[in-house]
């Protein structure tokens, strides 16, 4: 990659325009593998005289006898050789090892000197992206950049991850930062089909975007890195750039790339149950209940009827009349899930002539998940080229198709009691020992409805739900660019980029007549989504050097982006013939979602921007970018749809301004930088105007008389509503020690998102239940700062360790003051909400009522003071809802150790999350219904809950251990401030050996390079502050992809993930 | 560059052009603008809000008065604040609020059917705040932008309003109205003066409610009853009763009685239980067999005809004593004859026994008939939830009549009131099942004899009574059982007058102040900077008895 970057930096070189008669001297520059390496700077020592390599490698100019040529290119030493004309010089320039001229893409693609950057950009590399046991791009990117949070919505395959940037900047839009492939934008939103209360997994749609076949991301985290992207880049942006754009020149052995590799996929995290006590309450034995407070199992073991010798099932199972079930533990959980495999096959192809290259990647995925029915399989297909043609225009594509299909049981929340609708998970975790899982037939033979150990038949079989349930998405996309570049000038060239993005989104819930909650009678709703970008971008490049010591590079333009979606389907239910889900077989059909939204939906918006943006450089030690971007929005009224955004930023490097600082031992490297810069944010479409609410076929009356209705918004429109403002301030420190071997990066920022457009929810006595206003603010200020040690440097050996360390910490004010709190998520009784001086998305939610034991008075915080106790010895509830944690982690930091030996690599990613709080029903219902070994206490002694009773005397009421979990512990049926636990974790997300085959071995083979690597993610963790045997993951959020995190509804557990895979080139 | 203005002009056309469009954009596609507007449809949704209205909120006082089970196991904790915002958000933005849009639009058309119901839906709607919260915004309410902060209003000053309201409905309806609203007229489809003037009286019964309600904080009720009884135009007959109802359609929509719904699933299993003590005082309390309230088989649906199925999983109470301060004969837990319900406040877990308790009947949520049939629920049962709302029937105006001859000595005799209510209320159920196209086994329909036995039963222990206070115990019991299928008028009865006062306690020894109120919204008291909440023991305006008057 960096080889390219040479013809930028060869557009920076200075120009003579004036040379005297002298004589020709061509040469070839390549690399050490002998490619040609083009936009190589070539310069007559002592002169302005001197050109650039062309696409092939080669140069010719004019030198006076004698002469002295300087051959440097970005990421190659310089090297100085004397001039033979007459003959092809050839020319070998060596890759510099510690690279200082790190060349990163920043804003619209425009490749930029690191060095010369105001602000920080965190790049990945394609080695922490390729052969790795995940396909979701943003998922790998956990923990290699700091000030980047990523968190997997569940442990399915294929669930939607959520990725925030430097904080969540808005309390009712959107935070997923913008994400660019090949310079145009791409859509990353998850389009959930029904609120996460039905939990149908939705994926995020930057899964179709294939690892394999990246080159590199750069993560744009501050408004000064972004400024040019406009309102849509104030969540920061995430560049990717393909290996199909890519204008390497492949060399011979390296012109195809093969890759397999193949991965089991276990559940990462269950619970350590209890054998000792079995089903019931408060020691009763029997099998039909829901919790595990029954009696101690026995030797010989208790038995009871069998839970299907009931009359309604005696003559499908005829087998059972009469029969017995024996109580004993059983596995049945840990037997439920299976080994899933991921087996991913990818095969690349570059190759370049002499003015033109092509690349084409094929990617075939298929990921098995740990959950019956869960599986994901991506074909990806993308290939780009790049022309340069002899008229000055340089013409270059992109085109990807993915098609993408994901299928999994549906995972409806569930609060540790029976769900409310299908879910895998909602009941399985906490399944009383003594149900045989496995033993109990799932299915009446006779009808295929679901059966179960309950008398009532009140809880679906989770086998029933895994072969009867199923949701699913497939995605048909096409992504991709194409350009027209034109070198007016040397110095001058114009561009017009074309971006698409469209797709198809086609998405199922299916589940079969005969289940016991939700649509029993079955239902099949299939919905379709299309989403359209049409991004157009026009921008004029300038550079020139004013003089020799002051560099100017402009870049202004015009940008122009329409983004449309569409979505519609039906909903049919009552099923008429078990089996097959088509609408023809179903009775009733309506466009409603089961949340009650209407399925069909369309939204049509439009952004235009005029951006300028100028770099001015003296003597290669202070660089000054200034910037600024006027947006127009379709979303606001007229008055309100303008905005000005300027930038600016500085970046001033001592070490080499200050000649007492260069080619010092200690210091090699010093830069400090700070930027100023400006965002917008538009909101979401239609909130300016009222509308009309129809309703149609609400009601029929008893002569079958259809009813219609229609019926004022309960949206208040606010035609005066502006644009959200974002200002950010940005200062960092880049530095360099100990010859290199110890780098620090340290970032300060601090942003401030004024007039937030925020939902206010409003009291329904003023007729209407939600409004948009500019109110408030958000600020986020944060430390980043990244680290990074060779512990050992030798021919043989290196050892390298790189840290990553993050906090934000926001707060939200200026809230007007009848508004009490805003819910961003979650319920209104139990959720995520924004409240003036506190940090945004704080937990809220009923907790213990208690008592200053000094005053006797009730408690104004929810976490202070002492529990009071009711007559019947359990907490008593708050009346209302209180802050009871903050999800914010005091930081987040990543640990990646590198050790290689020859050609052997051994990596390891340890990932720490210090503090934030979780509302978690997980471990509340595991030990609110006694199943793991946490409980696994003798259950006959009385317990007294901690806590005071009405008069303020310490409580002394003994009731049973049932009632004092059951009651006060589990979530549902307690408290929530008893099931709100800290989460921090530790974890060792990624480890890996590899092993290349050295050159030598392969110079007679026709291979270019062979390497294996064996890895696993996700292999250990622990988090500490939960219920030790209930090994509960907080990497899970039950929200789908939000905002906020910390609330978790029986979610499931996380995955696991060990393998191997091969890479040949050749 | 030359060339570079060029393309700068190109741009600043290009963004000037492309922001005019903009204008068209802001229209959102999915919804059509207001000006679009039938206000025949905001009647039609003005009344599926009323019904979704009534519903909730007698769901609640049926619950705290025994009839459905309250889990509780407080007072205090038996709903929380989140439990209210449903029937708050459906009387403000849905009732309020299409009934405010529609009165000068129906005003101006002279549609004043249409004008008098939105009125009347309007006034009831302001009432029942009234008697379920306290104090609420009324005169700040529903003003929009231009008032987000409602401030909540003096019940009184509601009340009086509401009243006002009805007199001004009762005017309208007097106008000859320049269409009838016929079919869009879910009561009484008033397609002509007869419909109309259904209204008309309706508005006058309600009125004639409202003073009845108020009466302890009104000194002069019984001159505002008197005329209201002089003038007699108040419903007195079935023709005039004014009931929703539903239909047997089972989804898209579905139209069926919400009870039905939660009870008569395609799983086998009923959601809701009914109160022990309800069922006790129909089946036990005046005796069993053939001698109990012959309204019981419409009323109840029993899943299983014994306790055979009674197990200590199945039934947790059944292996425990009665509460200690429960009195003698206080029935618990177990009845007779597979009648399976559930005790005041008892939040135990809910055992593995939805298909086997007992569920609504019937009458009037359109349930199954008990026919000793013994099986579980179903979809497609009895009369497939074709229920009604019993919002207001004749059979109460004989009971208000009654209860307001007796304590405030209005015309009528008061032991002749109660006979007619009670009267009146067999031949509603009883005729109930041939309205729904349902015929039951007429060997098992009451017959006049039986009728005419509890109906002497029931006048026995009026004259036996004493006092007043034990004459009302006769006529309030009998309401209330009259009143399965509408829990406000219960809860306020028993707020007003104590009675029924023979009431099943919690199971919780301590369960704290009886609701004398529901506690405010949470959307109310977080939404709203003139919200403050309050507790269940704050009393309504009208609801001057002592403090633990009841429990």
């Amino acid at each position: 990659m960096r080889k390219i970057v040479t013809l930028l930096t060869g557009l920076l070189l200075l120009f003579s325009t004036a040379f005297s008669q002298t004589k020709e001297v061509t040469g070839l520059v390549t690399d050490d593998s002998g490619a040609p390496l083009p936009g190589v700077s070539v310069l007559v020592k002592g002169t302005k005289t001197g050109t650039t390599t062309d696409a092939s490698g080669k140069f010719s100019v004019q030198v006076k006898d004698g002469a002295t040529l300087v051959i440097s290119g970005a990421s190659y030493s310089a090297i100085e050789i004397k001039a033979t004309p007459g003959s092809l010089m050839s020319i070998k320039l060596t890759e510099k090892k510690q690279e200082l001229t790190e060349v990163v893409v920043t804003a619209l693609g425009i490749r930029r000197e690191k060095k010369a950057l105001g602000y920080a950009v965190a790049t990945v590399d394609k080695k922490a992206l390729e052969l790795r046991p995940e396909s979701d791009v943003v998922r790998l990117l956990n923990g290699k950049a700091p000030g980047v949070d990523i968190s997997n919505t569940s442990g399915m395959s294929g669930s939607g991850t959520n990725i925030v940037i430097r904080g969540v900047n808005t309390i009712s839009g959107n935070s997923t930062p913008l994400f660019i492939v090949d310079g145009v934008p791409f859509d990353a939103s998850t389009n959930a089909q029904a609120s996460f209360v039905y939990g149908n997994t939705t994926t995020s749609r930057f899964l179709d975007l294939d690892p394999n076949s990246i080159e590199s991301i750069s993560v744009l985290k501050g408004l000064s890195a972004t400024t040019l992207y406009g309102e849509l880049g104030r969540n920061g942006v995430v560049v990717v750039t393909t290996k199909n754009a890519g204008t390497r020149k492949s060399n011979k052995k390296m012109e195809i790339t093969v890759s397999q590799s193949y991965f089991n996929n276990k559940v990462a995290n269950l619970p350590e149950y209890q054998n000792t006590y079995g089903s019931g309450f408060d020691q009763s034995v029997g099998l039909a209940f829901f919790s595990n407070w029954g009696g101690a199992f026995k030797t010989p073991a208790d038995s009871v009827a069998h839970p299907y010798s009931v009359a309604s099932l005696n003559a499908a199972f005829p087998q059972y009349v009469g029969a017995k079930y024996g109580l004993a533990p059983k596995n049945s959980v840990e037997n439920f899930f299976r080994t899933g495999h991921i087996s991913t096959t990818s095969v690349g192809v570059s190759a370049s002539g002499t003015n033109a290259t092509f690349n084409a990647n094929y990617t075939y995925m298929d990921d098995v998940g740990f959950t019956p029915g869960n599986r994901v399989i991506k074909n990806t297909i993308g290939m780009g080229g790049n022309v340069r043609l002899s008229n000055n225009f340089t013409i270059s594509g992109t085109a990807n198709y993915a098609i993408t299909d994901f299928k999994a049981p549906p995972t409806s929340t569930s609060f540790g009691s029976n769900p409310s609708s299908s879910s895998v998970y909602g009941n399985l975790i906490y399944t009383p020992r003594a149900v045989d899982i496995q033993g109990l037939e799932w299915e009446n033979p006779l009808d295929h409805s679901s059966i179960y150990y309950r008398p009532a038949n009140d809880i679906q079989h989770p086998t029933w739900t895994v072969n009867n349930a199923f949701t699913g998405q497939k995605v048909n996309r096409i992504f991709g660019n194409i350009a027209a570049r034109y070198d007016i000038l040397k110095n001058l060239n114009i561009t017009y980029r074309l971006g698409f993005d469209n797709y198809t989104d086609f998405n199922y819930y299916d589940q079969n007549r005969g289940g016991r909650v939700g649509e029993v009678l079955g239902i099949h709703r299939t919905v379709t989504g299309r989403n359209t970008i049409w991004d157009h971008s026009f921008i004029a490049n300038y550079n020139t050097n004013i003089n020799s010591d002051l560099t100017i590079n402009v870049d202004a333009g015009l940008n122009s982006q329409e983004r449309q979606y569409q979505q519609d389907g039906m909903k049919s239910t009552q099923q008429l013939v078990y089996g097959l889900f088509d609408h023809d077989n179903f009775i009733v059909h309506e466009n409603t979602s089961e949340d009650g939204t209407t399925i069909d939906f369309k939204s049509k918006t439009q952004s235009i921007g005029v951006f300028a943006q100028a770099l001015l450089g003296y003597k290669e030690y202070v660089y000054l970018t200034v910037g600024g971007r006027n947006s127009w929005s379709s979303n606001l009224e007229e008055d309100n749809r303008s905005i000005f955004y300027p930038s600016a930023s500085v970046a001033f490097i001592p070490t080499t301004a200050f000649e007492g600082l260069q080619n010092n031992k200690w210091l090699n490297y010093l830069k400090l930088r700070a930027g100023y810069a400006t965002s917008a944010n538009f909101g979401s479409p239609y909130n300016t105007r009222p509308v009309l609410a129809i309703s149609t076929n609400v009601f029929v009356d008893r002569i079958g008389t259809v009813l219609n209705s229609n019926s004022i918004s309960n949206r208040l429109a606010n035609p005066d509503l502006k644009p959200e403002l974002l200002r950010e301030v940005e200062l960092g420190v880049e530095s360099k020690f100990i010859n290199n071997r110890l780098s620090l990066d340290l970032t300060l920022y601090k942003r401030v998102s004024d007039d937030q457009i925020l939902d206010r929810q409003l009291d329904p006595a003023s007729g209407f239940t939600v409004t948009s206003i500019n109110a408030g603010s958000v600020t986020n200020q944060g430390i980043e700062l990244a680290f990074g040690y060779t512990v050992v440097r030798t021919k043989d050996w290196n050892w390298q360790l790189d840290a990553n360390w993050t906090k934000n910490k926001s707060e939200v004010s200026g809230l007007p003051d009848d508004v009490k709190q805003i819910v961003i998520d979650g319920f209104s009784n139990e959720g995520l909400f924004a409240i003036n001086g506190h940090p945004l998305g704080v937990i809220q939610g009923s907790y213990t009522a208690k008592i200053d034991p000094k005053t006797g008075e009730p408690s104004l915080n929810p976490l202070e003071g002492v529990r009071t106790v009711n007559a019947s010895g359990d907490y008593n509830t708050s009346n209302s809802i209180g802050i009871i944690g903050d999800p914010t982690p005091d930081f987040k930091m990543a640990a990646i150790s590198t050790l290689s030996y020859k050609g052997f690599s051994f990596r390891m990613q340890w990932d720490w999350t210090q503090g934030g709080d979780m509302l978690a029903y997980t471990p509340g219902t595991l030990i609110g219904r006694g199943l793991t070994k946490d409980t696994e206490f003798d259950r006959l002694l009385p317990i007294i809950l901690p806590g005071v009773k009405a008069d303020g005397t310490p409580n002394d009421v003994q009731i049973s251990a049932s009632q004092a979990y059951f009651n006060n512990y589990s979530g549902f049926f307690g408290m929530a401030d008893l099931i709100t636990y800290d989460a921090t974790v530790i974890r060792l997300r990624e480890a890996s050996l590899s092993y290349s085959l050295p050159a030598s071995m392969l110079t007679k083979t026709p291979f270019g390079s062979i390497s294996l690597t064996v890895s696993g993610q996700n292999l250990w963790y622990n988090a500490p502050n939960f219920p030790e045997f209930v090994n509960f993951d907080p990497e899970t959020s039950s929200l789908g992809v939000s905002n906020v995190r910390g609330l978790e509804y029986l979610s499931g557990p996380t995955s696991r993930r060990l393998g191997a895979s091969l890479r040949v080139t050749f | 560059m030359k060339l570079k203005k060029i393309i700068l002009i190109l741009l600043v056309f290009a963004v000037i052009g492309s922001c005019k469009k903009f204008d068209s954009m802001l229209n959102n596609p999915n919804s059509p603008t207001p000006e679009s507007a039938n206000a025949d449809l905001y009647l039609t949704q003005a009344q599926l809000a009323f019904s979704d209205f009534f519903n909730t909120a007698s769901s609640f006082g049926t619950e705290v008065c025994r009839q459905i089970v309250m889990y509780g196991p407080r007072y205090d904790n038996a709903y929380s604040p989140t439990s209210f915002d449903g029937i708050w958000t459906t009387a403000y933005t849905s009732v309020l609020k299409h009934t405010n849009a529609l009165i000068p639009i129906a005003e101006e058309q002279k549609k004043y059917v249409n004008l008098g119901m939105a009125k009347i839906m309007k006034a009831y709607t302001l009432m029942t705040l009234v008697d379920m919260f306290g104090n609420v915004p009324a005169a700040e309410a529903n003003l929009g932008a231009e008032n987000t902060n409602p401030a909540p209003q003096d019940g009184k000053d509601v009340y009086a309003g509401a009243i006002a309201l009805l007199d001004e409905a009762i005017a309208d309806l007097a106008k000859l109205p320049g269409a009838y609203p016929g079919s869009q007229d879910l009561f009484y489809g008033a397609s002509n003066a007869t419909g109309a003037n259904r209204w008309k009286t309706l508005a006058k019964t309600l009125k004639l409610r409202a003073y009845v309600t108020t009466r302890l904080a009104d000194p002069t009720a019984k001159a505002k009853i008197d005329a209201l009884l002089t003038e007699n135009d108040l419903i007195d007959t079935q023709a005039e009763d004014f009931e929703f109802k539903f239909s047997t359609k089972q989804a898209n929509p579905n139209s069926r009685h919400p009870r039905y719904n939660g009870n008569y699933s395609a799983t086998g299993t009923a959601g809701d239980y009914i109160g022990t003590w309800f069922m006790w005082t129909m089946v036990q309390e005046k005796g069993t067999g053939a001698n109990n309230d012959p309204r019981t088989r419409y009323y109840f649906y029993r899943q299983r005809t014994n306790y055979a199925a009674v197990t200590e999983q199945s039934s947790s109470c059944s292996v425990a004593p009665p509460p200690p301060h429960y009195p003698a004969g206080m029935p618990f837990c177990l009845l007779i004859s597979g009648y399976w319900g559930r005790d005041h406040g008892d939040n135990t877990g809910i055992p593995p026994d939805g298909n086997l308790r007992t569920t609504v009947g019937i009458y009037p949520a359109g349930g199954d008939f008990d026919a000793n049939q013994g099986v579980s629920v179903g979809l497609n049962r009895g009369g497939q939830g074709a229920g009604i709302h019993p919002i207001w029937l004749s059979v109460f105006t004989e009971f208000l009549k009654s209860e307001a001859a007796l304590i405030l000595g209005t015309a009528g005799n008061p032991r002749t009131l109660l006979e007619s209510g009670v009267r009146k209320s067999m031949t509603k159920v009883i005729g109930f099942p041939a309205t729904i196209n349902v015929t039951v086994d007429p060997t098992l329909v009451p017959d006049q004899a039986r009728i005419d036995g509890y109906v002497a039963k029931v006048l026995a222990a009026y004259d036996a009574a004493g006092t007043p206070a034990d004459k009302m115990e006769v006529i309030m019991k009998e309401y209330y059982l009259a009143l399965w299928g509408n829990g406000l008028d219960i809860w306020n009865n028993y707020r007003r007058t104590g009675k029924p006062g023979n009431m099943q306690p919690t199971i919780d020894g301590n369960p704290g102040s009886f609701t004398r109120s529901m506690l405010y919204p949470s959307v109310f008291v977080n939404r709203n900077v003139n919200a403050q909440p309050k507790t269940v023991d704050a009393q309504v305006f009208w609801d001057t008895n002592p403090p633990g008057f009841i429990k």
